[in-house]
């Protein structure tokens, strides 16, 4: 098996994780940045805002975190043209199972593209999860203050104890979503 | 300091659209960055790596999200557990670093 073939596998968590964490060392010594992507949501209202929030106003062109985010895109279509694995995504048989209940049954793709697709954008289980999930995205990463990356992965690697506190409570809130609220989603 | 306001001076009486663009690339004072706007293409490149490691690693996929929040696979935890030791490991100085705690 060659090396391209080999990539194009899913990474196993021992591979992946190590690397991951260390894009936190490599983001301080490219230019002593913190690692964190929903910083540029900020960015991008601030650039794209002309009125004078206050807490837009500020000079974004001297923020990375644009052109990081630039490239997470770029890696992803990257990794979505060339590097694909051509068999379906491996989903444990009880999420399998239970996923069936909400005639999802196609894992051909990282998101259930029965769920996440245009006309469904039309109907309120879509305009829920699509729309509704992206405003508390973009609302409680603000917030917070940072992203599952830039508190989970950056914030614990230094020690800090607002992340710990943060990275705890969005444990807590994917327990709930995914065990209690999400079935009643699926199921409207 | 002085020069840099001199610079600027300079930069406003440029009237060749592209030397002036030239030049604010150069010499915009970026207090925050030290180091001027070009220089942002290692983030970009910074950002591909990262990206592939996040689809290549499946953390971006929705069902291993479901999987980890309903505690049917380890995946995810094994990727977060060793992505934050890692980190920790790899990053020197913590206290001066919490000091400078700042967006992110």
């Amino acid at each position: 098996m060659n090396f391209i073939e080999l990539i194009k596998q899913p990474w196993p968590w021992y591979v992946a994780g190590p690397l991951i964490g260390l894009m936190v060392p490599a983001l301080l010594i490219l230019g002593d940045k913190n690692f964190g992507i929903s910083s540029s949501l900020r960015h991008i209202c601030a650039a794209c805002l002309p009125a004078k929030i206050p807490f837009f106003t500020y000079d974004w062109k001297k923020k990375y975190g644009i052109c990081f985010c630039r490239g997470v895109l770029l890696g992803g279509v990257i990794s979505a043209q060339f590097l694909a694995n051509p068999n379906p995504v491996i989903v444990s048989p009880n999420l399998a199972k239970a996923l069936q209940q909400y005639g999802i049954t196609d894992f051909h793709s990282l998101v259930p593209t029965q769920l996440f697709n245009w006309p469904n954008l039309l109907t309120l289980k879509g305009i829920t999860m699509m729309v509704g999930g992206g405003f508390l995205v973009g609302f409680g990463t603000r917030y917070a203050g940072g992203c599952t990356s830039g508190h989970a992965i950056t914030g614990l690697s230094k020690l800090q104890w607002p992340s710990l506190v943060a990275t705890i409570c969005f444990m807590i809130g994917g327990f709930v979503m995914a065990n209690l609220i999400l079935p009643f989603i699926l199921s409207l | 300091m002085s020069t840099e306001i001199k610079i600027n001076q300079t930069q406003f009486h440029i009237s060749i659209p592209i030397l002036k663009y030239a030049l604010k690339i150069q010499c915009v004072n970026q207090s925050e960055l030290d180091q001027p706007l070009w220089q942002n293409w290692k983030y970009a490149v910074a950002g591909i790596v990262f990206g592939i490691f996040l689809v290549k690693s499946e953390v971006v996929s929705w069902f291993r999200i479901q999987e980890m929040f309903r505690f049917q696979s380890f995946h995810m935890y094994g990727v977060i557990g060793s992505a934050v030791v890692v980190g920790i490991i790899s990053v020197p100085n913590h206290q001066t670093l919490q000091d400078q705690n700042t967006g992110r």
